[in-house]
């Protein structure tokens, strides 16, 4: 079971990545880290599942703002950029 | 692991899947940017739900609902900021609606 729930994450990581790569502009590209960072809060969750271990549900508050600040970062300087 | 906690987990797992999905195969920006800041949000909310399901402690469950609580917050104004920016850029990589209210906002 465990086995089927990170084929099924990684098979979403490979997608993302793809259109990470193959993105015609510059938001496509970092609505991605979103997309990636959104997996790794469920991997996390998962791993700390399966190992029945707390201490990495911590983890997880740690990974939940990451997405707002990059993105926030990253439309911050695209919008200062003079002529894209 | 309980079944409901497995459920829980191969619901999320469904659903990141279905947003990277979708962001691979939608035509436009902003039509994929709506399939991933909704569909994989609620994927690792449903994540952390699991989480505080299969623990069942008080201070693990304060932690998980902050931790969702700041994910609903921050990702609809990341987006948001993201398909302003797109927006401004659309002469060059045209969007497929035709009509752009953003242009005609300020008169």
């Amino acid at each position: 079971m465990i086995v089927v729930l990170v084929a099924l994450l990684a098979l979403a990581s490979v997608f993302s990545m793809l259109r990470c790569l193959r993105g015609p502009d510059w938001t496509d590209r970092i609505m991605t880290f979103d997309l990636l960072n959104n997996i790794l809060v469920a991997a996390a969750a998962l791993y700390a599942i399966y190992n029945n271990n707390a201490d990495v549900v911590t983890l997880v508050l740690v990974l939940a703002p990451m997405s707002f600040i990059s993105n926030a970062i990253m439309a911050f300087y695209l919008e200062r950029r003079k002529e894209p | 692991m309980s079944v409901l906690v497995m459920s829980l987990l191969l619901i999320g797992c469904l659903l990141i899947l279905l947003a990277s999905v979708g962001s691979l195969k939608l035509p436009d920006t902003l039509t994929r940017m709506a399939a991933v800041s909704k569909a994989s949000t609620l994927g690792s909310v449903i994540f952390c739900l699991a989480a505080a399901l299969h623990f069942q402690r008080i201070s693990l469950t304060v932690l998980l609902v902050l931790a969702a609580l700041v994910l609903f917050m921050g990702i609809p104004v990341s987006s948001h900021l993201l398909s302003r920016l797109r927006l401004r850029t659309a002469r060059k990589y045209p969007l497929q609606t035709q009509r752009n209210d953003f242009e005609t906002d300020g008169r």
